[in-house]
């Protein structure tokens, strides 16, 4: 699982000083915020989800019971409030991808097209699986959901992805890639 | 195809520019998170409170404020605005009640030796519902009572179309009548005790009852979850400007000390748009208030202490810390070990270099 922020930084946010959860929340916050403009697609809703994911990592890490604990702790907040957010905007109007988070570039483009043409539960397990490398087993515990039911959704957003970004489908995968796909 | 998206995707994301972190932002909603959670417990402890009597029949109107509707035994409440009140001192509660929209006649002969920890009381401008957690350390008594304005009781028997499923209760009340106002209690609490508290009640007056209530509140402004308020009273001068800090309190020091900020006194919270969310959990618009329990001046002190020899970790003192400024040259700041065998220490510091000198006990 990915590291959030360094080791030392978050064993001293664990003892409860309140200086070293705020150098904790700035460690994390880069990493919290392009999470969540990834699986919700708009900057401005980001930073809230990512704010509101970084409060709670200042109000609650006492509560972690151990450092190593800390990134599923920090993935399940940053994928709960994103996925509050993106609920609380679905309510205002149709849901908006923002297809160019990153910059005008054709690779830029055709990834948040990709994203944003997934349904937000396949992007969820899409964006952890493939960009932050995590295994199914990680993804179902971080969204409280059923193992079998992230394969499932990683399947059906690989039929769409391969159909959305076929021209990429000629390249051969990595060993450690195949080794994931099998997992399916 | 999986391989590319994958580094892509990785690349890509990594290029997007990140916003600058507002660290003000951050603490604003971390305070404000815990001040929803602390309400969260409090209103759903006051909803399960309420019950009623004979009142007067409103039929499906629910009012701006609050309403309490009683069927068979079951009880709903909706309250859509509410003031929390942890550890109210008399002040705050004469303040709170003098807009009551009923004559409030508090609990009497409540066990001698029982303090109240929490009110409740809904709605915020003008309180028709007031409710309040009794307990007693050393005999283990737990006690709530919610006191209720009859005007905003139904109790035809129905409840009105359309109510959420999550704010009917199953839970059994007694309760009764004393002058203007319904009294209920959790049956759990012993007939006797409902028995002798209702033949106080109905012989005391509003005024009689608030002045015996008075002296279960304490009689400093805490504002940590302490249990050892009875015992810290009488080291410090009664009144608002003596401060009881919790575990809570003093991790915060060193953050407020950087910032050169006051401890501010989140004890009293306003609740508005109330309401059921998802069908299960309470959700609100929370205002904590914010007045200054401790200048920041008088946060240096408390930190001077925590830093001095005597202290061996500023953040784990293992202590709750009582504040007091007897004049404009010192401050008084006691360490009060969370350990019973510990002994209580005082200090007086300097307003001035800041110098922490041990201080005689009086």
């Amino acid at each position: 699982m990915a590291r959030w922020a360094p080791p030392e930084t978050v064993s001293a946010a664990l003892t409860g000083d309140e200086a070293a959860a705020e150098r904790l929340v700035a460690a994390v916050w880069p990493g919290c915020f392009r999470l969540a403009a990834a699986v919700i697609g708009d900057r401005g809703l980001a930073e809230d989800a990512a704010q509101e994911a970084c409060a709670i990592v200042h109000r609650k890490i006492r509560g972690v019971r151990n450092a190593g604990a800390f990134d599923a702790w920090l993935y399940r907040i940053v994928m709960r409030e994103a996925a509050r957010v993106r609920r609380k905007n679905a309510a205002a109007g149709p849901e908006t991808f923002e297809r160019s988070l990153a910059s005008d570039e054709t690779t830029a483009l055709d990834v948040w097209r990709a994203l944003g043409d997934l349904s937000p539960e396949l992007r969820d397990v899409t964006v952890l699986f493939y960009f932050d490398d995590l295994k199914s087993e990680e993804i179902a515990s971080i969204l409280r959901i059923a193992h079998p039911t992230v394969r499932t959704r990683l399947a059906r957003a690989r039929e769409r992805l391969r159909g959305l970004l076929g021209d990429y489908g000629d390249e051969p995968l990595p060993a450690q890639t195949e080794t994931k796909l099998h997992a399916f | 195809m999986h391989s590319d998206f994958s580094t892509r995707g990785k690349a890509v994301r990594e290029s997007i520019p990140v916003p600058g972190l507002h660290m003000d932002s951050i603490r604003s909603r971390s305070r404000a998170g815990r001040a929803r959670g602390r309400v969260r417990t409090a209103v759903a402890g006051a909803a399960l409170l309420v019950a009623v009597g004979a009142g007067a029949g409103v039929g499906a109107k629910i009012y701006e404020g609050v309403h309490v509707w009683f069927s068979g035994n079951k009880v709903a409440t909706v309250v859509h605005s509410g003031t929390v009140m942890h550890h109210p001192m008399g002040s705050d509660l004469r303040k709170a009640v003098a807009g009551a929209t009923f004559p409030v006649v508090f609990p009497v002969g409540v066990p001698a030796g029982s303090r109240i920890d929490l009110v409740t009381l809904a709605p915020v401008d003008h309180p028709s519902m007031i409710s309040l957690s009794y307990h007693d350390e050393k005999t283990g008594f737990k006690a709530s009572f919610a006191l209720v304005d009859p005007a905003v009781v139904s109790a035809d028997g129905k409840f009105p179309p359309g109510l959420p499923a999550m704010l009917i209760r199953m839970t059994t009340f007694r309760h009764w009548r004393v002058g203007g106002e319904l009294v209920a209690a959790s049956d759990k609490l012993p007939a006797a005790d409902t028995d002798r508290i209702t033949a106080a009640m109905m012989k005391a007056s509003p005024e009689e009852s608030l002045a015996a209530t008075e002296t279960m509140l304490p009689r400093i402004r805490v504002l940590g979850g302490t249990v050892r308020v009875a015992i810290v009273e009488d080291l410090a001068p009664p009144g608002p400007n003596s401060v009881l800090l919790g575990e809570e309190q003093i991790r915060s020091i060193p953050s407020l000390v950087e910032r050169h900020a006051p401890l501010a006194d989140q004890r009293i919270l306003e609740a508005t748009s109330i309401g059921p969310h998802q069908g299960k959990i309470i959700k609100a618009q929370v205002r904590p208030h914010h007045d200054v329990a401790v200048p920041a001046s008088g946060v240096r002190a408390i930190d001077a202490v925590l830093r001095s020899a005597d202290a061996h970790d500023r953040n784990d003192c293992g202590c709750e810390i009582l504040y007091y400024q007897p004049d404009s040259s010192t401050y008084w700041v006691w360490k009060i070990p969370l350990a019973a065998s510990g002994a209580v220490k005082k200090y007086a510091v300097d307003a001035t270099t800041f110098a922490v000198t041990p201080a005689t006990l009086q």
